[in-house]
């Protein structure tokens, strides 16, 4: 099979088994879980593609890419797929992303054949946007995997995941609009949709063109960024994603967060708007800093996560409007170790909330003592997000520390890392403390609860595998992503004892912070912080002036391209 | 130059509405307004090139565009899509609050057990 015929699988694989499961709810017994074809299909639509794309390496692997069009229309007018290394990469973290959420959902159980419907109609969406290679389907794409993204947060049907439901509706549709605004001027400047044919054009196009398709890029930059969640796109991510059901809240901060960041990626690299670069290392770095504060601060346990997702994009987005190849390889590899250790953050942690049935953080106390698996998992993953070696956070932190360089940007990113320490540190300090007084907890019954310990087996414990398996491997792993993502990356990486030294540094000041947090007046403090600029109309309000901002900084830079 | 403005003018009332407005509905209907100024934009855009219907007869009259057109039938059918979730939406808060203000929803939601 040539590679064209052979990528084409990628999303095709999760759109076809997504039909499994809605002919089991037409024609199957009803029941409230989904059935042997549901588990077939999650199981091909997750894992299929991966192994599509094993297949691909070698063609890609050297600076390759595939360009095709679905069904071989004329690429004139048909939907152009290209995969090229980046694409490889992200699809790549968002298959094993999602594979690892649909395991620990299929054995937690709950979940019926509407859900696993959804789950893989999300799995396509998110599959080819990440393939895309035309505005336009990018932005169906996008829609897609919006509106599967909204059932699926309010699928447990809770007050909180519904309105947070809504609210994400709303910021995100409106934003949208301001994508489908950019590319109606990009498309009014260039005459295409391809964004391969649009940079080509835009090479010789004339200035006024150019203003305009940098204004319409800058535009489609805002839709995408409400996605991605950077500040000040951030406002619905942390309800959301914390009143979602876990194996979603897994899903959208491991992997779809990710996939409008690089297809992002895919439109700057060729469509090249200098001012928007800039602006991400400001905005990223800023991001980070608020979003380890704010999580700092919060008394719900998935909140905290969530809040840590944003601060975590923060630190991609500065890498890669560092703009250098090392640059791009710490985002790229960020992106990835980000979507792995959140994932098994956000499992480990919600199988220990629903075993104490709680989120609140301060009665949280004593929630692993039945799950010893989700103990093991969270204390991998809190120790990948705080940097320490050798977990993959610390390689990619480093990466994405050196690449952003001196300067306030890179100061409010060593700010920010003592942040993310000390708000783990708070986290794990309360999970393990002994519980606490008051009245106990409700008790889970027992098969529950072996619910929970074969969930957080299967889907947690895998990606903590990998959380430290990538992080040994990492001076092996890293030339071969650096081929992929920034092929003009000559370094190698070694764990090195100043560096480790470091991080242990850090992760001492934060623990530090940790402690006054938790003390009755950091407690006060945080409290009354927490809740700060909530609200639907702050989240649209931020996202509109972000849009805004971004949309000045890439016509500043296009009018400079007329003088 | 004056039909675009009239186009940014409706996508700002929209915005305005989704901004000011508190309740649900209304900021369903106000995504709708949004939605028909963009469509409305690519429209005219489209309309250029010219006003014909693009049927090729082989006489060379200018034609309309016809690639904005086919892209906002996209358009307005994922529209009509998240429309109707959204509407869903407020209504199974509706069910359970009584309420579609979205100031009330959120305080009452907050002080939820």
């Amino acid at each position: 099979m040539s590679p064209e015929r052979l990528a084409l699988w990628i999303p095709l694989l999760p759109l076809l088994a997504a039909a499994l499961p809605l002919l089991e709810k037409a024609f199957g017994p009803s029941r409230r879980e989904g059935g042997p074809a549901g588990d077939l299909a999650a199981l091909v639509g997750s894992a299929g593609p991966l192994a599509v794309l094993v297949l691909l390496y070698p063609e890609i692997a050297g600076g390759g890419i595939v360009r095709f069009t679905l069904g071989d229309w004329n690429p004139g007018i048909g939907i152009l797929y290209r995969l090229d290394g980046p694409a490889w990469f992200a699809s790549a973290l968002t298959s094993v992303v999602c594979l690892c959420s649909g395991l620990y959902a299929r054995a937690r159980g709950g979940y019926s054949s509407t859900f696993w419907f959804l789950f893989l109609l999300c799995i396509w969406s998110l599959q080819s946007a990440l393939l895309a290679a035309d505005f336009f389907h990018l932005f169906v794409c996008l829609e897609l995997m919006a509106l599967t993204s909204y059932i699926l947060i309010a699928y447990k049907r809770g007050s909180a995941a519904l309105f947070a439901s809504f609210d994400y509706l709303t910021v995100s549709t409106a934003a949208i609009l301001f994508y489908l605004f950019g590319l109606h001027l990009v498309y009014g400047a260039t005459g295409t949709l391809s964004v391969e044919e649009c940079a080509r054009i835009l090479g010789s196009a004339g200035p006024r063109d150019r203003t305009y398709a940098a204004l319409g890029t800058a535009l489609m930059a805002g839709g995408l960024g409400v996605r991605t969640a950077f500040l000040p796109f951030h406002g619905w991510l942390p309800e959301a994603h914390a009143s979602a059901p876990h194996p979603v809240s897994a899903l959208l901060s491991g992997a779809m967060i990710k996939v409008s960041f690089f297809a992002q990626w895919r439109i700057l690299a060729l469509v090249e708007v200098p001012g928007l670069r800039e602006g991400f290392l400001w905005l990223g770095a800023a991001g980070a800093f608020v979003g380890a504060v704010f999580a700092l601060c919060q008394s719900d346990a998935k909140r905290l996560l969530a809040w840590h997702s944003v601060s975590q994009v923060g630190y991609v987005l500065a890498a890669f409007g560092s703009g250098s190849p090392a640059g791009l390889l710490a985002a790229g590899l960020h992106a990835a170790a980000h979507g792995f250790f959140k994932s098994l953050l956000f499992l480990t942690v919600g199988g220990a909330a629903d075993a104490a049935g709680t989120r609140d953080v301060y009665r949280l106390g004593g929630a692993f003592r039945d799950i010893p698996g989700a103990a093991l998992g969270f204390l991998a993953g809190a120790l990948s997000i705080a940097a320490l070696p050798p977990f993959n956070g610390a390689v990619t932190k480093d990466l994405v520390l050196y690449a952003v360089g001196g300067g306030p940007p890179g100061f409010l990113l060593l700010a920010t890392s003592a942040g993310t320490a000390a708000s783990f540190s708070k986290l794990g300090i309360l999970l393990f403390s002994p519980p606490g007084p008051g009245p106990a907890p409700a008790q889970v019954p027992a098969g529950e609860l072996r619910r929970i310990r074969s969930a957080v087996r299967r889907g947690a414990l895998p990606l903590a595998a990998l959380c430290l398996g990538t992080g040994l491997a990492a001076p092996v792993l890293l030339p071969a992503a650096a081929g992929l993502l920034a092929p003009g990356y000559a370094g190698t990486f070694a764990f090195t004892l100043p560096a480790a030294g470091k991080s242990l540094g850090i992760t001492a000041v934060g623990f530090v912070l940790a402690l006054g947090v938790l003390s009755p007046r950091g407690r006060t403090l945080a409290h009354r912080l927490e809740r700060l600029g909530d609200g639907s109309g702050v989240a649209l309000t931020l996202a509109l002036m972000g849009i805004a901002l971004l949309a000045v900084l890439g016509g500043w830079t296009g009018r400079e391209a007329l003088g | 130059m004056i039909p675009r403005l009239l186009c940014g003018a409706i996508l700002l009332v929209g915005l305005g509405g989704l901004v000011w407005n508190r309740n649900l509905i209304k900021k369903v209907a106000a995504l709708s307004v949004m939605n028909s100024a963009v469509i409305l934009l690519f429209v005219l855009g489209g309309s250029e090139t010219g006003i014909r219907a693009p049927i090729l007869t082989g006489s060379n009259l200018p034609v309309v565009d016809p690639l904005p057109q086919a892209l906002m039938l996209t358009a307005i059918v994922v529209g009509v899509a998240v429309t109707a979730l959204a509407l869903v939406l407020a209504v199974r808060l509706y069910e359970r609050f009584g309420t579609l203000d979205s100031r009330e929803l959120e305080e009452r939601i907050r002080d939820e057990p």
